[in-house]
């Protein structure tokens, strides 16, 4: 027996009184009993511990020496075990709570649906349902691959469909289709109307009739090219509007941040928390109050307990401090310019180009107020059908 | 014995192999660990002493336990204060 099999092995706490206990102790090594935590209490009292197999030789050895024995404690794995030998009903307790959750976890207990944006969730849920992926029902009958055709076929407006199952949970993810903008056909009349509000910067007439010319002020909506020519004898021709029209536009974007922001200070203090997820609640493995956002970073593991619907959770946890700082309006201003600029960039047409970009900001002491105005040329023409 | 250490000496093996030295090595001032040595001679919570091959080791402190003990080694813990061989 050595290493980690020790800690099986039933072993005893001894009491050993006698006026040679350290000649006890020189005999047991002799005969190669191994003794550990070895105490000297006092008025030739030593308290060790040894192994229960070793208790006979033990009890010679202090016979020899006129000294006594007594057993004052039993540990170890082996010995819990020999003390509920006896208790039939914890075992069986153990094997039904056993069966009881290998059953659990084969029966569908929790569907959820992500991806979905317009298709509502009941809808697909419904769908799954009809397609044979449902709570309740046995992981081992569900046959992804059929729900995924049907579901596929039941629905136009999904793409792709992924379906995975860990435990007793089934993750359906979604990908919509992306609707095609409607497209006038070329065969048909068409006008073209200014998109937003701005500047006639160019304008280069294909086919229509052009309303507009360069340095006009246009508003949203506003006819550009018309589709549609009355002659003066009174004949109506019907066309197609095809133009390039760039228009300088006037964007803005105006956020408010505050000046104090309190800062996460980290202390450099570590901590792990434990707990257990069954069935989507969760089991603290500690005592005390859980971790929280505004004491803590907190980095969380989940391990997924041998395909059952369990989860075992590591909360990694740093301290923190939280510190409020004052910045100055400079600060805020070059702390968000950045991301304000990419923000209103990225509602502007790709082929934009941007002609100059300003900042103004006020503040009330405790908030800064920034406005973002972006000059630029952008595509300024949307194709509409000719109403006539 | 003397044709015994030269060798050692020439072959560079270790003494507490070859020679059975005692070897002590001290953790800190919580640990100490006696190879070789040859019996227990007197046990307490401030005293302890061992017999070597070649002197008598006598270990001082507080607290003084024996973590473990087989024919050859032993590994006492406590407070260590003092290690005196004579």
């Amino acid at each position: 027996m050595s290493g980690v099999f020790d800690f099986f092995e039933e072993y005893d706490i001894i009491r050993l009184e006698g006026k040679f206990v350290e000649k006890f102790f020189n005999i047991a090594t002799r005969k190669k009993i191994k003794i550990w935590n070895v105490r000297y209490i006092g008025k030739s009292v030593a308290v060790f511990n040894c192994y229960r197999k070793d208790y006979g030789k033990i009890t010679e050895i202090a016979e020899k020496i006129s000294a006594k024995v007594y057993i004052m404690d039993s540990k170890g794995v082996m010995h819990e075990v020999n003390k509920y030998k006896k208790r039939v009903s914890l075992y069986i307790g153990a094997v039904v709570m056993a069966i009881v959750l290998s059953f659990l976890s084969n029966v569908l207990c929790i569907v959820s649906v992500t991806g979905n944006t317009r298709i509502p969730e009941e809808v697909i849920l419904n769908q799954l349902k009809n397609s044979g992926l449902s709570k309740g029902r046995f992981v081992k009958n569900i046959d992804i691959k059929s729900v995924k055709k049907k579901i596929l076929a039941q629905n136009n407006e999904i793409s792709w469909i992924g379906i995975s199952i860990k435990g007793a949970k089934a993750e359906v993810e979604i990908v919509e289709k992306v609707l095609k903008p409607y497209i006038v056909p070329k065969n048909e009349p068409a006008n073209i109307v200014a998109s937003k509000d701005g500047v006639v910067d160019s304008i280069v007439l294909k086919d229509g009739f052009g309303m507009v010319q360069k340095g006009d002020t246009v508003k949203k909506g506003q006819l550009l090219v018309s589709g549609i020519n009355e002659s003066n004898q009174g004949d109506i021709m019907l066309v197609h509007s095809q133009a390039d029209i760039r228009l300088k536009t006037w964007n803005y974007l105006t956020k408010t941040y505050p000046l104090v922001v309190n800062e996460r200070l980290p202390l450099n203090e570590f901590k792990s928390y434990y707990s257990l997820e069954v069935f989507g609640k969760r089991f603290n493995l500690f005592w005390g109050e859980p971790p929280t956002e505004e004491k803590f970073n907190i980095t969380e593991t989940k391990n997924s307990l041998w395909g059952m619907n369990a989860e075992f959770i590591k909360q990694n946890c740093e301290k923190i401090e939280i510190k409020a700082k004052k910045y100055t309006s400079d600060q805020i201003l070059n702390l968000y310019k950045k991301e304000m600029y990419n923000e209103l960039i990225n509602t502007l047409d790709d082929n934009c180009e941007i002609i100059s970009k300003e900042y103004n900001h006020k503040t009330d002491g405790e908030n800064i107020t920034i406005e973002l105005c972006v000059v630029a040329v952008e595509n300024g023409g949307t194709l509409v059908k000719t109403q006539y | 014995m003397k044709i015994n250490k030269k060798i050692t000496n020439i072959l560079d093996m270790p003494k507490e192999v070859t020679l059975n030295y005692p070897k002590i090595t001290v953790l800190g001032e919580e640990s100490v660990c006696v190879e070789n040595h040859k019996g227990l001679i007197e046990l307490s919570q401030t005293v302890i002493r061992l017999n070597t091959r070649m002197y008598l080791l006598k270990i001082t402190g507080e607290n003084l336990d024996i973590k473990s003990i087989t024919g050859d080694d032993i590994e006492i813990t406590g407070k260590i204060t003092g290690i005196i061989m004579s």
